[in-house]
């Protein structure tokens, strides 16, 4: 089972390119010690050979002269002749024995047991039979190890400027071809960034017509950024596609946290926001603030009467009504609870806050909704009206929150609601912030000519 | 000054002139070494000649190089013309001889060989006397043959009274020559192989090569002694490698002149002592004389008696062959010198009835009356 290379910082770093000259040189020395071997056998045999045609050659060409001047008794030549012979590097030692005692000898006598000594009879001359002489010649030792030791310097030195060589230039191919585009690959995969992913990998190697590993390595790496910029544009997408779904699902259930689920009409926690705010913009931009709070006459009776689902479709009704009449900008319908509702006017004055819910009170009369047990037979509804002036605001208001000014003009509303209320339903009562003083809408007398219809 | 005396001085002036206008003046080019016996035997009587003869004399010893000859004659040549030799005599040792020829004829010099001329087949572009070398006026060389074949026949003639047979009943000799190229040497064993020829009796076992000198011919000699153990009549091409061989003989226990016989050539005293005391069996000389007789012939040729009535290039009989009687006479008549020996008794100019020259040394040896 394979075990996973795993980068670990543990083990030293050591490049390729010395990875490959270290198995060189083993095999260069393997190499040189092997041809050694066999250069050494080559040339023992081969000096081997060259002994006995150094003989043959002395029995051909000193052995005749040395029988002439044995015979002719030339000491001077027969010396001169030995000397011939081991002037050969491959003769170390002649000797020479006339059969009539005398014995001729040069070179330097060989260490006992190295060697075999040749004996070469030496003939009378022109042919007559019989023996004038013997000669033994021994060969040269000394001179066959350095031979054979040149031989195998010479093969090592010869394998080791070989491997040499090859070394440096496996080391500058390598180099070149291999080591910088690796690096590079490294540094160019070490330094990638998610935000860069489009910079392309430049090896800078020069143009040729193939393609090597290098190449793939690095066609390989651009299929690879290709991927990952795909890939990651792909989550970009839906991470866009996500937030926007959240975005909207955010919305819905923000819009849901505002709204009355029954009527679609906003709820009392967004009223509550939108009056500070309303507040504030009074206070800054030094416009009136209205406000009007409405409460169906009689619903509890209603209810009892027609069952809650009926009740409900008239709070719907009601609201409906209520929406279509205050849809300009600046003004906002709400259900505050049950059955009562309210409308806040930025930028309107209490008298034109009073107009505009006296018309919605003529609407919902119109509406004719039928109510036995109500006065007027069909459903009606009350409304109390407050206003603030910012130029007659109270100090002790202004200066207040506008958490407390708000609750303080949801009082005043209350109360002129209150007061339509207890005046007999069906009307209007405005009450302006800064004093208790209510106005009263008169009901209109269209009221008694369209009676409720059954 | 006194007018008697202006005669005398005149006269003397005029005596000195005559005398060095006929003086008569020759130069000899000697190989050999000024201390080798027979070189020097030689050159004293060629002197003794020039004295009786009334010649300017001058000898120049080449000391057995070969060079050195050339070095003398171009040396001659050299001097202002007063002073040169009007003849010169020269030898073809080391054939040397047609080179001398042509620097001492160049400068207008005569010349003269003696004991040894150019061979036939050395002599190439040289030609004869008398032709391309106008001064070279002939030659004079002893027998050398008879040396090497008196002196043979003289060994076997002594080997068969002594009976000194081998197993196969002959005569074994072996013969230690002079060298391989010289004439004289070639010529003396030329003599020795005739004599053995003509004798059915004798085997001729080896002829080694001593190049004159007692050492090799001492150190040979051991080798023949032992190759050829029957072999008891030793020819020498000299004295002195006779007496080589005589030495390493008695190294071996023997005696020569009892169980071995030796023969050799040359006058020396040693030689002839030997002769008398009976070691050496047999031995020639005289030869040395052939330098004086060349300077009788250019004392002839010299006052008008010229020698090509006979021939220019003379071979002539002149060894003897020294009996102990003739040796002993030797050494009585001319062991101190050769100078009371007077050569103007052979001259044809000064002896007109004489038709002939006689060049045997025999003539000096002769019993007086």
């Amino acid at each position: 089972m394979a075990v996973p290379d795993e980068p670990s910082p543990g083990r030293p770093f050591r490049s390729l390119t010395n990875t490959l000259i270290r198995s060189l040189a083993i095999a260069g020395a393997i190499c040189a010690v092997v041809v050694s071997l066999l250069q050494l056998a080559v040339t023992y045999h081969t000096q081997r050979r060259n002994f006995e045609s150094e003989i043959e050659s002395i029995a051909r060409t000193n052995v005749p002269l040395l029988s002439i001047n044995l015979w002719d008794i030339e000491p001077d030549a027969i010396q001169r002749q030995m000397n011939l012979i081991t002037d050969r590097p491959q003769i170390a030692h002649a000797r020479l024995e006339a059969t009539t005692g005398q014995v001729f000898e040069t070179g330097t006598k060989p260490r006992r047991g190295l060697g075999e000594s040749v004996v070469l009879p030496v003939p009378y001359p022109a042919g007559k039979p019989g023996e004038l002489g013997t000669l033994l010649v021994s060969p040269n030792v000394d001179y066959l190890y350095r031979q054979l030791l040149s031989g195998a310097l010479g093969v090592i030195a010869g394998c080791a400027l070989l491997t040499g060589l090859i070394c440096v230039v496996v080391t500058v191919i390598l180099r070149r071809q291999l080591e910088m585009p690796m690096q590079r690959i490294a540094h160019f995969a070490a330094s990638l960034k998610p935000a860069e992913l489009t910079r392309p990998l430049n090896l800078m190697r020069p143009h040729r017509r193939w393609r090597d590993e290098i190449d793939e390595v690095a066609e390989g790496f651009r299929v690879l950024q290709d991927d990952l910029r795909h890939h990651v544009e792909d989550l970009d997408r839906q991470v866009a596609q996500r937030t926007a779904e959240l975005k909207s699902a955010n919305l819905r259930l923000e819009g849901l946290s505002r709204r009355d689920p029954l009527t679609g009409l906003a709820n009392r926690r967004h009223f509550d926001q939108e009056r500070t705010r309303a507040w504030d913009e009074m206070v800054a931009s030094r416009r009136p603030l209205s406000l009007m709070m409405l409460d169906i006459d009689y619903f509890k009776h209603y209810n009892d009467t027609y069952g809650h689902a009926q009740g409900d479709e008239c709070l719907v009704a009601i609201a409906r009504a209520l929406a279509d009449t205050f849809q300009k900008l600046g003004e906002l319908p709400v259900r505050m609870g049950g059955e009562e509702f309210a409308v806040l006017f930025d930028n309107v004055a209490l008298d034109d806050a009073m107009a505009r819910a006296e018309a919605y009170r003529r609407t919902v009369y119109e509406l004719a909704i039928v109510h036995a047990r109500s006065a007027h037979s069909r459903v009606t509804v009350s409304i109390g009206v407050s206003s603030v002036d910012p130029g007659e605001l109270p100090a002790y208001v202004a200066r207040g929150t506008a958490m407390s000014g708000t609750a303080e003009l949801l009082g005043r509303a209350d109360q002129a609601l209150y007061e339509a209320k207890a005046a007999g339903r069906n009307r209007v009562v405005g009450i302006a912030f800064a004093s208790s003083e209510a106005m009263q809408k008169p009901v209109l007398p269209e009221h008694a000519r369209n009676p409720v219809k059954p | 000054m006194s007018r008697s005396l202006k005669r005398v001085i005149a006269g003397l002036v005029l005596a000195l002139a005559c005398t060095a206008a006929v003086a008569q003046s020759m130069a000899f080019i000697n190989p050999g070494k000024s201390d080798e016996a027979y070189w020097l035997t030689a050159a004293q009587g060629m002197q003794t000649a020039a004295s009786s003869l009334g010649i300017d004399f001058e000898v120049h010893y080449a000391q057995r190089e070969h060079l050195k000859t050339l070095e003398i004659a171009r040396e001659i040549v050299a001097r202002p013309k007063e002073r040169r030799p009007e003849y010169v005599v020269i030898t073809n040792d080391y054939a040397v001889a047609g080179e001398l020829l042509k620097i001492l004829d160049g400068a207008g010099i005569k010349t003269f060989l003696a004991y040894s001329s150019i061979p036939q087949d050395q002599r190439g572009e040289i030609g004869a006397p008398r032709g391309k070398y106008k001064g070279w006026l002939g030659s004079l060389e002893p027998k050398a043959e008879d040396a090497g074949y008196l002196t043979a026949k003289a060994l076997i003639a002594q080997g068969r009274k002594a009976k000194a047979i081998a197993p196969d009943g002959k005569l074994h000799l072996i013969a230690i020559a002079g060298d391989r190229s010289t004439p004289s040497s070639i010529n003396r064993n030329r003599g020795m192989r005739r004599a053995v020829e003509e004798s059915r009796d004798v085997v001729l076992d080896q002829e080694v090569y001593a190049a004159w000198t007692r050492e090799k011919a001492t150190e040979q000699s051991e080798w023949l002694f032992q190759r050829h153990p029957h072999a008891r009549l030793v020819w020498a091409g000299n004295d002195l490698m006779a007496f080589g061989a005589m030495q390493s003989w008695e190294k071996r226990g023997g005696k020569p002149g009892r169980d071995a016989w030796f023969s050799g050539v040359n006058t020396s005293t040693e030689a002839l002592e030997a002769v008398k005391s009976g070691r050496l069996t047999s031995l020639a000389g005289g030869h040395f004389i052939t330098g004086a007789w060349s300077l009788v012939m250019l004392y002839d040729y010299h006052h008008g008696r010229d020698f090509s009535g006979e021939g220019l290039e003379l071979e002539r009989a002149m060894f003897t062959e020294f009996t102990p009687v003739l040796a002993d006479r030797y050494i009585e008549r001319f062991g101190r010198g050769f100078s009371g020996v007077d050569f103007r008794r052979f001259s044809k100019k000064l002896n007109p009835k004489l038709k002939t020259y006689n060049f045997s040394f025999a003539q000096f040896l002769e019993p007086k009356r």
